[in-house]
């Protein structure tokens, strides 16, 4: 077929692979329709999208390393032939006494703890299960110092930055996490913690069950539950509640950002915090028209041109990190 | 000396070769899902992607006294993916010579209605490559993704570069027969709203 035939000298052009006559005869060949033109182009835009291809997965990470685990441990042991099985016994049983004293008087002794720190640079986010089962993802630019495993009556850890914390059930050991501006006590749950250095507030965000958060220097202590947000102003030693806070606060792990009748204004805002850009809106009207969409680990480009669509707006890029929204209207 | 697994690879390597379970746990975390998807990406299916994966760490754990990486950790692993991908695909003996069925494109306009139906140019390209008969998405991930020269996929495949030319040009003409729609004239419109950057 002709186009098979045009589509391989194309492929060889784009891989820098084409010798003088082939390309002659493209050249020719291109100038001859707009229809070869336009075919060209669809084989090279799609050449150049193709090294973007990725596929997503699903990966539970706990399920996958335990299936790791077994596999090292069944390497490791050893089948021990028949005959010798009783002489193997009692030194085995020997063995085992000893090493469980040894076990007892090492714990007896070293009432120490094992403390570990974890650090994230910037654009850096980390995953640390703590010895509970506990999950924290811990953002940009942040340091977590936790121990190597929790005693039987608390679970404490030290946080500077911000994280997002899922924690395991367990009444008899409530977990506390401690910044430079105050602690976070809870039972099991979920929830967001930020407090960076050059912030001026810090901020708790609940996602599931109940929170209680103390500031620093403070006797108040505020009760959080669910989609309830705690802010603590650090200069004028102020700490209040706000209800109803954004799901998209979490978007920074999850990728997930969400609007339901959201006004633009807001939706400008949660854009800028997530994406780290500025985006200056020009149209006043705009500001309050209801927005309603989700987006699952989608780049800015995309989201702007689902909301320009939406609102026939023009989108101006200034620079990598400033866009400028202009015109449209609320339909 | 005290445990305390840092963000650095380097350091984990460190603890890890010491036999801290810990920090291997915090390397598994920080790359299995890279792998698998390195590994997914070529070959297609992800059970093997997750199994190939875990065959690298745990190759890392039984050799651990012997680590010595001195480039990056990340481009090491990657490599042993790769490897053993590149290894059971082979083991697969894959016959090239048979020929294997091209979805059927049909050639449509694209309709207002697709236009407005926030269609990024990016996942049309993602859903015909994964469209692609078998072979023909092997050879062209090989290309596109691991950035192989013609000859070094025909070396590594055990196969002549014409078939790996012909498999190429399978590859772009599905591709382009599904970006094509989206690019007619009329359509300027949108991939140059598409083009921000």
């Amino acid at each position: 077929m002709q186009e098979d035939h045009y589509i391989s000298i194309i492929h060889k052009k784009l891989s820098g692979d084409i010798d003088p006559s082939e390309a002659i005869e493209l050249e020719t060949w291109l100038n001859a329709s707009s229809e070869n033109q336009l075919l060209a182009e669809s084989v090279k835009k799609a050449w150049e999208l193709s090294s973007g291809f990725s596929r997503d997965l699903e990966i539970d990470l706990d399920t996958d390393f335990a299936i790791l685990e077994k596999r090292i441990e069944g390497e490791n042991t050893e089948i021990v032939p028949l005959k010798s099985r009783r002489y193997w016994l009692t030194i085995a049983a020997t063995f085992v006494l000893i090493v469980v004293t040894a076990f007892v008087i090492n714990n007896f002794l070293t009432s120490k703890v094992e403390w570990l720190l974890v650090e994230t640079s910037a654009n850096e986010t980390q995953t640390i299960i703590l010895s509970d089962g506990s999950k924290v993802i811990l953002n940009e630019n942040s340091i977590l110092k936790y121990p190597e495993s929790f005693t039987d009556n608390s679970r404490n850890l030290n946080l500077g930055g911000e994280a997002y914390f899922e924690v395991e059930q367990n009444p008899e050991a409530p977990f506390v996490v401690e910044t430079k501006s105050g602690s976070i006590e809870v039972l099991g749950t979920s929830f967001n913690v930020r407090d960076y250095d050059e912030d001026a507030e810090m901020q708790v965000l609940v996602n599931t069950g109940i929170v209680k958060m103390r500031a620093k220097g403070m006797k108040k202590v505020l009760i959080l539950e669910k989609a309830e947000k705690g802010v603590f102003k650090k200069k004028q030693k102020d700490m209040t509640k706000i209800s109803g806070a954004s799901q998209n606060d979490f978007a920074w792990h999850s990728n997930r950002l969400v609007f339901v009748k959201t006004p633009i204004k807001s939706v400008i805002r949660d854009l800028e915090k997530y994406y780290k850009v500025q985006i200056l809106c020009k149209n006043e009207t705009l500001l309050e028209c209801p927005f309603t969409n989700t987006f699952n680990n989608k780049e800015l480009d995309f989201v702007l041109k689902t909301i320009k669509t939406v609102y026939g707006l023009n989108i101006e890029i200034v620079n990598d990190t400033t866009y400028i929204v202009s015109g449209g209207s609320c339909r | 000396m005290s445990l305390t697994p840092t963000s650095n690879d380097f350091e984990l390597i460190k603890q890890i070769k010491t036999g801290s379970k810990l920090a291997f746990r915090a390397l598994f975390d920080r790359y299995y899902k890279y792998l698998v998807v390195t590994s997914y990406n070529i070959q297609g299916d992800a059970d093997k992607a997750r199994d190939l994966a875990q065959d690298v760490f745990l190759e890392l754990w039984q050799k651990k006294s012997q680590i010595n990486i001195t480039s990056s950790l990340k481009s090491y692993l990657r490599k042993a993916v790769y490897n053993k991908t590149i290894n059971y695909i082979k083991a697969q003996r894959i016959d090239f010579k048979e020929n294997e069925e091209l979805p059927i494109q049909k050639e449509r306009e694209a309709s207002a209605q697709q236009m407005l139906e926030k269609e990024d140019l990016q996942e049309i390209i993602n859903r015909a490559i994964e469209s692609l008969p078998e072979k023909c998405r092997l050879v062209f991930t090989l290309c596109r993704l691991e950035q192989l020269s013609h000859k070094e996929i025909a070396n590594q495949l055990g196969i002549s570069t014409k078939t790996v030319e012909n498999q190429m040009t399978k590859a772009l003409k599905v591709l382009k027969s599904a970006l094509q729609p989206y690019l007619s004239e009329g359509l300027l419109l949108l991939t140059l709203s598409f083009c921000f950057n």
